[in-house]
């Protein structure tokens, strides 16, 4: 082969220009998006080694407490730390929604894709599930399943999975459908490889940047949703340290005249909330370009 | 021909049409071609005769929809009755295929090397020994850095490298039939001269049989043993190749020869066939070229011509005898068509 060997295509060896650090190349809102996630999710990580004091040990002596230099973000009405509990509440507020999101894109990633690469039949019964799944609003579930499973963080969670799956589903099944009529899918087919080795190793891995996005954006509704369950005493039991019951039990310290707690919650739950949104947004753009 | 490595028999394909697809419309019309073992055939016509839609169905690959009668028959097996598993080892190991644009045909998120293992690897080869049979592959088609352009993406490589790319993971399997859709269209002029030679060597190095679809009668000419030329989803003649660039039979053969440009007659206007291509579904009765050929007389308009047999090939003309020979080719300066 070697008169054919001799004359090479340079065009592709030049290395592009140099790109922009990435830091750059993400825009200074998605990057603040980041910091303030990164901060949340190291914070509830080493909560024990952050935290000033133990969330959950009274100083009724200490109690509804304002801002001072002992406890920067005062006390409720036991007495607690707020900036502790803040920071320990981030464990069950942010868990709680990232295992609903994990679970729901898992499984409307399975749906979805079954629904889009089988068709027909398959895809008319997954879809009409969907339709159906769709029209209830995704915190009658949640409710569902803690008058059945009762009340707690764990039923809520499986109440919201089941709530999000068909979003994500429905998302995965258009960008599949989109994806299964490419000429690299007929391809993979024209070279013997079986429909699941094409489905797994070709149409997913062109739909990752959609599923991500999708999951992004997600993940601030399933925040507010499950803040919302607590907020109701159906999610987080006390004790325990959540965002959503700081709100509630910050609204009792504020009507007694300290509302730090209440403020010191919704803002957490508005900047996460916020720094998803804003997340999920630069993702999706990403996806379209 | 019965030993035929490749027989098309009477293949129509028809897609649906009108409101819900309750009409059929048929855009290839009882196509018959054979091709041996080793032996090459070019597929020539203009876009929309049927070509491609004539490779896919020797894979049996058809969108939505879409219906074959006919049969097809490669090395003794019907392909249109094959079960599946057995559809899809003749496309892993017996029958490979190549396109017009490879960046399409690429999975665009998976590296290159990714792109070419994965066929020896499904069929039990070791990553390491798939990778080292892929290196020498790429080498053989003219690529020598072979180890860093299997870690790059599709995207990194410009296009003809991708075609020898998609020709280096066509006979990896070791084929014994390679369909090649337009693989030089969308390559500029020396490029497509590099692929075509890496054709042609890996044919006669690998006695590998192609249907080299084109539509470049010339190209398709020069490379193949013979050629058929399709028009309107019917083949109107097929003969060996270089008697076909001597002597057509078929006024729309030599229509297209004449109507290239020829690098020794300065002209001002190249000659044309008169009016558009159409597709089989649009071809009234009688003869489909003939509202645009030269020679029809009344009779041409009436019956539709069968393919039968001359001397040295088939066609299917009503007045193939008369013009016998007196149909100019782009050899001689060409006239009007």
């Amino acid at each position: 082969m070697s008169g054919v060997a001799t004359s090479m295509d340079q065009s592709s060896s030049d290395r592009p220009p140099r790109r922009a650090p990435w830091w750059r190349r993400v825009g200074i809102a998605p990057l603040c998006a980041i910091v303030i996630l990164a901060v949340m999710i190291l914070a509830a990580v080493f909560a024990p080694l952050v935290a000033p004091y133990n969330p959950n040990s009274p100083d009724l002596l200490a109690a509804l407490q304002g801002p001072s230099a002992a406890h920067p973000l005062g006390t409720d009405a036991l007495g607690r730390d707020t900036l502790s509990r803040l920071i320990y509440g981030g464990r069950t507020t942010l868990l709680g929604p990232i295992v609903v999101i994990l679970l729901s894109t898992v499984l409307g990633l399975l749906l979805g894709v079954a629904a889009a690469w089988r068709g027909g039949s398959i895809d008319t019964v997954i879809s009409r599930i969907v339709d159906v799944l769709f029209s209830i609003p995704g915190i009658v579930f949640a409710l569902v399943t803690v008058a059945i499973l009762g009340a707690g963080l764990g039923s809520v969670v499986i109440g919201l999975t089941i709530a999000y799956t068909p979003y994500a589903a429905r998302v995965i099944r258009g960008g599949a459908l989109r994806e299964r009529r490419m000429p690299y899918i007929s391809a993979a087919w024209i070279q013997g490889r079986s429909g699941s080795t094409i489905a797994r190793r070709h149409l997913v891995p062109n739909i990752r940047p959609l599923i991500l996005a999708q999951a992004v954006a997600a993940l601030g509704f399933a925040v507010i949703d499950l803040a919302s369950m607590s907020f109701l005493g159906l999610g987080v039991q006390p004790p325990t340290p959540d965002w959503g019951l700081m709100v509630k039990s910050g609204l009792d310290s504020a009507v007694r005249g300290q509302p730090t707690e209440v403020i010191v919650a919704s803002v957490a739950i508005a900047l996460f909330v916020g720094a998803v949104t804003v997340l999920g947004d630069r993702l999706s753009t990403g996806v379209n370009k | 021909m019965t030993d035929a490595l490749l027989q098309v028999s009477d293949l129509t394909i028809t897609v649906p049409a009108g409101e819900y697809g309750a009409d059929r419309r048929p855009v290839v019309s009882g196509v018959n071609l054979q091709i041996g073992a080793g032996e090459a055939l070019g597929l020539v016509g203009e876009s929309g005769s049927g070509k491609s839609m004539t490779a896919r169905a020797v894979m049996r690959l058809f969108a939505p929809g879409v219906q074959a009668t006919g049969t097809v028959v490669f090395d003794g097996c019907e392909v249109f009755a094959m079960e599946d598993e057995q559809l899809r080892l003749l496309r892993a190991h017996r029958i490979a295929m190549i396109f017009q644009d490879p960046r399409a045909h690429i999975n665009p998120v998976r590296t290159v090397g990714a792109f070419l293992i994965e066929g020896l690897c499904a069929s039990g080869v070791s990553t390491r020994d798939a990778e080292r049979r892929v290196t020498s592959l790429l080498a053989e088609v003219g690529i020598s850095d072979g180890s860093r352009r299997m870690a790059q993406l599709p995207h990194e490589l410009s296009g003809g490298l991708l075609q020898r790319v998609m020709i280096a993971s066509a006979v990896a399997m070791d084929p014994d039939l390679l369909l090649a859709d337009e693989p030089t269209t969308a390559l500029d002029v020396t490029t497509q001269s590099e692929v075509m030679a890496i054709l042609a060597q890996l044919r006669t190095e690998r006695g590998l049989a192609l249907l080299f679809i084109t539509h470049d009668l010339e190209l398709a000419a020069a490379t193949c043993d013979s050629t058929a030329v399709m028009y309107a989803g019917s083949i109107v003649e097929r003969q060996s190749s270089r008697q076909l660039l001597t002597h057509p039979y078929h006024p729309y053969s030599s229509g297209l020869m004449v109507s290239r440009p020829d690098l020794d007659v300065v002209r001002q206007r190249l000659p044309v066939i008169e009016g558009q291509p159409i597709a089989a579904f649009e071809a009234g009765e009688g003869c489909a070229f003939a509202p645009r050929c030269g020679y029809s007389q009344p009779a041409c308009l009436a019956t539709t011509p069968a393919l039968v047999a001359v001397q040295g090939g088939e066609v299917a003309c009503h007045r193939a005898s008369e013009l016998q020979g007196q149909l100019p080719t782009a050899m001689e300066g060409g006239g009007d068509v």
